[in-house]
């Protein structure tokens, strides 16, 4: 088995040397030709050598006159600068024609670019998935349970995630819709695929499905992003999905932990890596720094819990008896990693720093799926659990929401730039989700998941539309922009529709989700409901205030580009648009199927 | 077994230092010569072991015949009879240890002998000699003798730029230091023979006496850079080169740790307040003195001050528990710290633009070292889903065992630590690479992933071999 493992492992990598090097393959350089002064400067552009079979070499000649060269040796080649002069008639027809060849060149080059990132992620994926197989081989006498989960399920769902998840969760979806019992079947020929110690519920189905249909727009939305920084940029991202997958199907809290904080170090890199600014390192040490002190707290619970009661699943967890001290150390300890993520008021910080400075996907990622993993955690492995942990702090925990939600709103209002005041917009809308989620009612808790569903899209959309805007004007601030209805019509029909899901219009998702969550909150106390509920007013002005300064009003001078959205972009703003007035319609499908699962949590323990 | 044992180093190093020269050097021609050299590194290293220890086994006639009583006065075979453990190899530490430290002795000579004189290799090869022959004594003076031969030599290494000004005196003061240290040593020996009129170590390791084992104690600890006697650590660390480095991170301890947790077992109760405070201070100086270090060498020293704390921590909890199993768990850490930190030591040794302490790291040497360097640091700040977490879940369980406050306290620390950990690993991803000019030009990019990967599967599979004798 090792051994067979080994050779295995070592064709592949070997493969993956030969087929993925892009240095093995040659260089082509393709020149792009601009005026200065009179004379043309020259700059480079690589591409790939599959072009250079195809380029007419008795052409060379010519174009060098025109000031594009050959050279073998591409270091020298990319610094260099040649300042020539030329008769203009000539000049003339000759950029043209360098001009055809050098679109067809990146025509072909984005072809492939595509095809290879698909062969990069199913290679890679391979790959992590024997790794992870053979650590698990390592750990097998050491954490038995841990390792036959690694050996196993892990390897296996790392390929499929990455193959298989898109139909199969859509399927297990459509399963549950059907018959509330989930299975993931082959969606071609109707075999059982895999059977998991997962509990696929209405509890996780909703996250699961929210991660696997977000991606392909990330995906979509990182094609500009992705050219500048070869496959690294992709591969975190992939291996975000796959992180972000295994952490909504565990319910294994010592799983969820690993998978939690690895899952910190993939957005620290893209977001120090990637991000477009200089301050971007900073923002990814924040963001380090709070993700991952909360998550140490987090750690001797998980220590305790593993080697005290012998097992840290949710199940076994919410059947024993913890005494009253236990039970409000062990929810103090789990609150703050899960609280940063959320992030409530005094732990939030890094993340309006994290959201300015991280690309146009990241930002996607972060706010459409990263906090949900927070609240995800806390009704998961809080609620059933450690009840008489929560109503021992319960008063801590409605103060910090409810001031996080006012303030979150408060500050939301005052800022100047775009990506912070979605930013902050998500701080109010995801402690509304704490609330409920601490409501102690079922009927709060299912409202929270419906809400974090919504804004789920909805963030992603808003953020999707500020990169589409950033794209073409190079600024966040809001006072630059102004007018946009004039050049960007479709743009901005769908950028409403978001802001009526962002301030929870009726039949929008959100609305379901806030209802549900401000009448347990009511019935819980009223003035609780009253301070939360705020938050309606206070959305519904910063989002028609934002959509009103970029969209109508005067025609701002910044305004210099009038295109309309691509249909790249039109693609991922559109889907998520209508993801969010779909939500709004067919709430009840959901609300019916999950409060059973919900039911378990709150009464059977 | 044994040769067993042999083969799969072969295989490993093979792997191992073939994948790493691949990097710099992309032309088939150079593939073959360093091929061909590796493998000729290999043979001269098993070679050299077999000439060393060989005359030195019982097996061997040439020693039996000159020196007949010599079986019971110094060694023995460390394969059959073993004076711990009754010859059952697959309980022992001595496998671990061994391997470990084939495996930082072929790499820090390998990565050091490309370009130096046969000197270094010759102290290097004199080093773990000594290191391997004091497992196998029983006799407290020839302990005594191999400790000094192997510190004499670490002295000369720690020199070994004579030039250099701040070598000298690095290793001036760690002699005039490490010498009381040694004399201490035989100070504990001799009272030890006072005691019971006897210098074996059996006898030693069964019996618990305080006098003397202060002696013997307290200078391990001083070679080990433990609290009271760490401070010349980062202060000797500092004026090393990363080959040197890395061998005396961890090829040049190995046995110190191995004297500690089974020679001196029985003893060290009798330290239990003495040894608590020293290792919490150790944690404390480890990780609050490296979140200001910014040259590699220091960051490290300070990294083994703190895993000698754990270390030391878990060797004096062992009677809460069951002792085999605490031993499993200090091999596993310790062999998990040593093979990690030389693989950092050894990427940013390739990473750096010259070979000496300058914390400056380049990107555009493709993404792979970057990502080999960003395994190791965060496999030592113990990050889920790498070895050294399982290991810290593992000893955190100990301390659970003792108490609550101290596993916050350890939890604590190692959060601290993990912040220059994680500092260090994200350096090459967050630099820029065109301010690092020629260097950053000149080496071909690798496709990414690539080398984090394959070493992670040939470090697991490292872990499994053991694994598979435990």
């Amino acid at each position: 088995m090792k051994v067979a493992s080994f050779i295995l492992t070592s064709v592949i990598a070997t493969y993956w040397l030969t087929a993925n090097n892009r240095y093995l393959w040659g260089l082509k350089r393709v020149c792009l030709v601009s005026e200065l002064n009179g004379y043309r400067r020259v700059r480079f552009v690589l591409a790939a050598m599959s072009q250079v079979n195809t380029f007419p070499r008795n052409k060379i000649d010519d174009w060098a006159h025109l000031g594009i060269a050959w050279f073998d040796d591409w270091e020298l080649f990319v610094q260099s600068t040649w300042l020539i002069e030329m008769p203009r008639a000539r000049r003339t027809k000759l950029r043209r024609e360098f001009y055809q060849r050098y679109f067809i060149s990146q025509l072909v080059e984005l072809l492939r670019f595509r095809l290879t990132s698909w062969w990069t992620r199913l290679v890679s994926a391979t790959i992590c998935s024997i790794t992870m197989i053979l650590i698990g081989l390592f750990w097998l006498p050491v954490v038995p349970e841990l390792s036959f989960f690694l050996l196993g399920v892990l390897g296996l769902f790392f390929f499929a995630s990455c193959v298989l998840d898109f139909p199969a969760v859509y399927c297990s979806w459509a399963n549950f819709l059907a018959v509330g019992y989930p299975a993931v079947y082959c969606f071609w020929s109707g075999d059982l695929v895999f059977h998991l110690d997962y509990d696929f519920d209405g509890i996780n189905l909703p996250f699961l499905f929210l991660v696997v249909s977000l991606f392909p727009l990330v995906f979509f939305s990182s094609v500009r992003v992705a050219r500048k920084g070869s496959n690294v940029f992709l591969l975190l991202l992939f291996l975000i999905e796959a992180l972000l997958v295994y952490c909504f199907a565990v319910d294994n809290l010592f799983l969820f932990y690993a998978f939690f904080e690895v899952l910190a170090f993939p957005m620290f890199l893209l977001i120090g890596m990637f991000g477009p600014r200089t301050q971007r390192i900073s923002a990814a040490y924040k963001f380090f720094v709070y993700t991952f002190v909360g998550s140490s707290c987090a750690l001797p619970v998980v220590v305790y819990l593993y080697f005290l009661y012998g097992t840290t699943h949710s199940h076994t967890s919410q059947a024993t008896q913890f005494t009253e001290d236990e039970q409000s150390c062990l929810f103090a300890g789990l609150f703050v990693p899960f609280a940063v993520k959320i992030p409530t008021m005094p732990l939030h910080l890094w993340l309006p720093e994290a959201h300015v400075e991280a690309p146009t996907p990241v930002s996607i990622v972060l706010a459409a799926l990263l906090l949900k993993t927070g609240g995800y955690a806390f009704v998961r492995f809080v609620c059933g659990a450690l009840s008489r942990g929560i109503k021992t702090w319960s008063a801590v925990v409605e103060v910090l929401g409810t001031v996080s939600v006012f303030f979150g709103s408060v500050y939301a209002l005052v800022q100047v730039d775009l990506k912070k005041m979605i930013a902050y917009a998500s701080v109010a809308h995801m402690n509304l989700v704490l609330l409920g989620i601490f409501s102690g009612t079922s009927y709060g808790c299912v409202g929270a998941t419906y809400l974090m569903l919504a804004h789920g899209y909805t963030s992603a959309g808003l953020f999707a539309g500020i990169g589409v805007l950033y794209d073409r004007y190079h600024t966040r601030t809001i006072r630059h922009y102004g007018g946009l209805v004039a050049t960007m019509p479709v743009f901005c029909f769908l950028f409403f529709l978001l802001t009526l899901g962002n301030f929870s219009f009726p039949f929008t998702g959100g609305f379901v989700g806030e209802f549900m969550i401000l009448i347990s909150l009511v019935q819980k106390n009223f003035f609780l409901g009253l301070a939360a509920g705020t938050t309606v007013f206070l959305s519904l002005c910063y989002s028609v205030w934002l959509f009103n300064r970029v969209f109508y009003g005067v025609f701002s001078v910044h305004v210099k580009t009038h295109q309309d959205v691509t249909y790249l972009e039109l693609y991922t703003v559109l889907c998520c648009s209508c993801l969010t007035v779909i939500l709004g319609f067919f709430g009840s499908y959901f609300t019916d199927l999950s409060v059973a699962s919900y039911l378990v949590v709150y009464y059977v323990s | 077994m044994v040769f067993e044992i042999i083969l799969f180093i072969f295989i490993f190093l093979f792997v191992t230092v073939n994948f790493f020269y691949s990097f710099n050097i992309t032309w088939l021609w150079y593939w073959f010569l360093l091929l061909v050299g590796t493998l000729f590194l290999m043979i001269n290293t098993a070679g050299t072991y077999w000439v060393i220890y060989w005359p030195c086994s019982s097996a061997s006639s040439f020693f039996r015949r000159y020196y007949p009583h010599s079986q019971s006065l110094a060694t023995s075979d460390y394969l059959d009879n073993l004076w711990f453990n009754g010859g059952v190899l697959k309980n022992d530490l001595v496998l671990i240890v061994l391997m470990s430290l084939f495996f930082c002795y072929g790499c820090a000579t390998l990565a050091r002998a490309w370009n130096t004189t046969y000197e270094y290799v010759l102290l290097l090869l004199i080093s773990s000699g000594a290191c391997v022959l004091s497992f196998s004594t029983d006799h407290g003076v020839v302990l005594y003798l191999l400790l000094e031969i192997q510190a004499l030599t670490l002295y000369t290494l720690v020199g070994y730029h004579r030039f250099s000004e701040s070598s000298t005196g690095a290793a001036l003061k760690y002699l005039l230091t490490g010498s009381f240290a040694s004399g201490f040593t035989l100070l504990g020996f001799l009272s030890f023979y006072q005691l019971e009129g006897t210098f074996q170590l059996h006898e030693l390791s069964q019996t618990s006496f305080y006098w003397g084992s202060t002696w013997l104690v307290g200078s391990l600890l001083f070679k080990l850079g433990v609290y009271p006697f760490c401070f010349w650590v980062p202060q000797v660390y500092r004026s090393l080169d990363f080959a040197t480095l890395g061998f005396f991170l961890t090829a040049a301890k190995v046995n110190i740790w191995f004297l500690l947790a089974k020679t001196l077992a029985c003893v060290l109760p009798n330290f239990y307040w003495v040894l608590l405070i020293g290792s919490l201070m150790s944690l404390l100086i480890g990780s609050v003195g490296g979140l200001f270090q910014r040259s590699i060498s220091s960051l490290l020293s300070y990294s083994s001050i703190l895993n000698s704390g754990y270390l030391v921590l878990i060797l004096i909890f062992s009677k809460h528990h069951d002792y085999a199993d605490n031993l499993f768990l200090f091999s596993l850490y310790l062999v998990n710290y040593s093979l990690v930190t030389l693989l950092l030591v050894y990427s940013a040794a390739l990473l750096s633009e010259s070979s000496t302490q300058k914390f400056r790291f380049v990107l555009a040497s493709g993404t792979s070292f970057s990502f080999l360097l960003y395994y190791a640091a965060l496999n030592l700040a113990g990050l889920p889903a790498y070895p050294g977490f399982f290991a810290k879940i593992l000893y955190l369980r100990v301390f659970l065992g003792v108490s609550v406050v101290l596993m916050g306290i350890v939890v604590l620390f190692s959060v601290l630590a993990a912040f220059y950990y994680v500092r260090m690993s994200v350096t090459p991803f967050f630099s820029n690479p065109r301010r690092n000019g020629y260097f950053a030009s000149r080496v071909r990019p690798v496709s990414p992933f690539l080398s984090f990967v394959v070493y992670f599967v040939i470090n697991s599979f490292f872990l499994m071999l053991l694994n598979l004798w435990w």
